[in-house]
């Protein structure tokens, strides 16, 4: 078995079917949609329970969620066979703490039990496994040969989204009176907060001797919350279809600071999008 | 019967009008609307969003943005079991708003959301006896995210599906029952 | 009333543990490294076959057994220093050249239409062959000084035999046809040669001498 798995090699059976993030990003209907006048509606807007198409919002939100928790189990399996055991950072093949794989172990454990609960809730909510196209921008994030950049990108960004989506769905649940997802939600929420420590913990670590690699990591982790971002998709803005999780990231370790970077990143993200969305315009009009 | 498709020629999305054509006449037929019934059907191709919506029964127009034919994993692609099942919905409240025995239904826009929903489960219910692939668990989660998780809303979602020939006032009664169960 | 100074024995009639068991500190603290050894190996093995393999069951599962296996390690790890090896990582070594070679082969498959390979590797060969010295050990050690080790193995041997049952399930469900047992069964074969080679996750003894010698047979 190698030492790095690509993206492009991740086992699926028949039912799931990839869609490249740019297919969406560069349709040529998202550039007509902000072009219409007095078509005032930029998108779906936040998931409530007043929006007529909320229960497939939600479904469609869900869906994504548990293909992103076979990538995130399928990243977390990754981190514990593509690095040695060992103090070096050196040449060769990366090392890495025995405490750190044991915590990779753990999430896995944790990640699959988030697939059970998220298929179950997917039969809740009346969704076929492999419903809706795959996107694999997460597991990407995974692949980083630097094993510090690697935690950063899943663990604190990744899982810091996750965050953000669980509350989310949490709320939704809570405000539709469905109290299987409302339960559900919360009970990964609570793990989520949990591997996001565990990437805080372990840059902290394995960067303690090594300001530039913790510069790095960090310029890395903004990089990936901007794409997580989704072009405004996550947010601060109150018309963000999945808001920022303020309260839980704190618990989970993250800075005001640092909210307020993720904040500005989101909002960069959206302006990009629409910048694009404006280019893609022009080219198809002209 | 008279059916038309608009645009006829697609460009933003590898729709073929005359396969929604071919589709919504057999549609039109197994519903059983008049068979000199004119139908429209307006796509939107420039917003991939879902939005679908009976704008006129006679002729019958139906007004749908292209997302909500289009294939969730193969964008910009024609989904023709899921075209099927939205436009045959559609086509069912078009004939019911037809049946003077139906009922004088408020227009959509003023629908109160429980009530659209128990319409919708009712027109599925039929569209899948007439042999087209339906999604039941998810109308009942739909059902239940307007009307409660409750067993009483379960009971009503199934009464719902396997009727025939209901009134308006029946609908309305049964989403109303079933919101009745709601706790306080 | 009870007088509170009577003298009780230190082991209650029903507490028949007796002092002595078969292993040293030292000969503990070896088996304890190799196991720590083959725990690791497996872990990592199963973590990085999650994205391998296309059965959503099978895939799932293996994350969940991945984190068995590690927290197996980290028992032994702990245990480690407890036998006076301060530097659990030179005992954590396999016990000959033989038992890594069986980890590379055991580890070797990696595309998608290889699960059935895969799962015999852990679930027909290493798993039976872990609870085989698992108990060995813990029916051989002293039940009195050794107990930080009998407990664990307690804790190890319950998930290593609902885990060997987890993965037989699995493979009886995805061996459909002739040609699937035939691949099981050839697999099997040429991984369990290698384990015979090396004697078992410890080595030669892993599991004991069953056989009497010349001198017990006229004492």
């Amino acid at each position: 078995m190698r030492k790095s798995f690509p993206v492009e090699d991740l086992a699926r059976d028949e039912r799931f079917v990839r869609v490249p993030l740019m297919a969406r990003i560069d349709d040529p209907r998202s550039a007509r949609r902000e072009a219409r006048p007095g078509k005032g509606r930029r998108g779906p807007g936040r998931l409530t329970p007043g929006r007529p198409d909320a229960p497939d919002a939600a479904r469609s939100l869900m869906h994504g969620i548990f293909m992103g928790e076979i990538q995130a189990l399928e990243g977390a399996g990754r981190t514990c066979w593509d690095f040695e055991v060992g103090q070096g950072s050196g040449e060769g093949v990366p090392e890495v703490p025995f405490e750190l794989k044991l915590d990779m172990a753990r999430q896995c454990w944790d990640e699959a039990r988030h697939c059970e609960i998220s298929a179950k809730l997917s039969e809740h909510m009346g969704t076929e496994i492999g419903e809706f196209a795959e996107n694999t921008f997460l597991y990407e994030a995974a692949c980083n040969p630097d094993p510090v950049l690697r935690l950063t990108g899943v663990n604190r960004a990744l899982e810091g989204l996750a965050i953000d989506v669980f509350n989310t769905m949490r709320e939704f649940g809570e405000v539709a009176g469905d109290p299987v997802l409302e339960f559900c939600e919360d009970w990964m929420l609570a793990d989520e907060v949990t591997h996001v420590k565990m990437g805080s913990d372990w840059l902290r670590r394995l960067t303690a001797d090594d300001k530039e690699r913790q510069q790095r990591a960090l310029e890395f982790q903004r990089v990936v919350d901007k794409l997580f971002s989704l072009g405004g998709f996550r947010g601060d803005e109150e018309d963000s279809p999945v808001r920022l999780a303020r309260r839980f990231r704190e618990l989970a370790g993250f800075e005001d600071e640092e909210m307020e970077t993720l904040a500005e990143v989101s909002r960069e993200a959206r302006q990009e999008l629409e910048a694009r969305i404006e280019a893609n315009r022009t080219a198809v009009e002209g | 019967m008279a059916v038309s498709v608009r645009p006829e020629r697609f460009t933003m999305v590898h729709f073929d009008a005359d396969e929604i054509r071919d589709l919504v006449e057999r549609l039109v037929a197994d519903v059983g609307l008049p068979a000199d019934a004119a139908v429209i059907v307006e796509v939107d191709e420039t917003t991939p969003l879902g939005r679908s919506v009976l704008a006129s029964v006679d002729p019958v127009v139906l007004q749908l943005e292209s997302g909500a034919l289009e294939d969730p994993k193969r964008p910009r692609q024609l989904d023709p079991v899921g075209a099927a099942d939205v436009l045959g919905r559609l086509l069912l409240a078009a004939r019911d708003r037809r049946d003077p025995a139906f009922g004088d239904p408020p227009p959509d826009e003023e629908l109160p959301l429980p009530h659209s929903v128990a319409w919708q489960v009712y027109c599925v219910g039929r569209l899948s006896r007439l042999g087209y692939r339906t999604q039941p668990a998810r109308r009942r989660y739909q059902f239940r995210n307007r009307h409660g998780f409750t067993d009483a809303a379960d009971a009503v979602f199934d009464e719902l599906w396997a009727a025939e020939g209901l009134t308006w006032a029946d609908l309305t009664a049964a989403s109303d029952r079933a919101r009745a169960a709601l706790p306080a | 009333m009870a007088d509170p100074k009577r003298p009780r024995a230190p082991f209650a009639p029903w507490d028949r543990r007796e002092l002595p068991g078969s292993f040293t500190v030292e000969e503990t603290a070896r088996r304890v490294g190799h196991y720590k050894w083959i725990e690791m190996r497996l872990f990592e093995a199963l973590g990085g076959w999650v994205a391998t393999v296309p059965e959503l069951d099978v895939k799932l599962r293996l994350g969940t057994h991945c984190y068995h296996h590690a927290w197996h390690a980290d028992l032994w790890h702990k245990r480690l220093p407890e036998l006076r090896e301060m530097d659990p990582e030179r005992l954590t070594v396999p016990p000959n050249d033989g038992l890594v070679a069986f980890v590379d082969k055991l580890t070797e498959p990696e595309a998608p239409e290889l699960t059935i390979e895969k799962l015999v590797g852990v679930y027909r060969v290493l798993l039976p062959a872990k609870i085989a010295a698992y108990t060995y050990h813990l029916n051989n050690t002293s039940r009195i000084t050794d107990a930080p080790t009998i407990r664990s193995l307690g804790f190890i041997l319950q998930d290593e035999i609902e885990d060997w049952r987890d993965g037989e399930m699995l493979l009886q469900s995805l061996i459909e046809t002739e040609d699937e047992l035939r691949r099981a069964v050839d697999r099997q074969a040429e991984l369990q040669a290698l384990i015979l080679a090396a004697g078992g996750i410890a080595g030669p003894g892993s599991i004991g001498e069953p056989y009497v010698s010349e001198e017990e047979q006229h004492a």
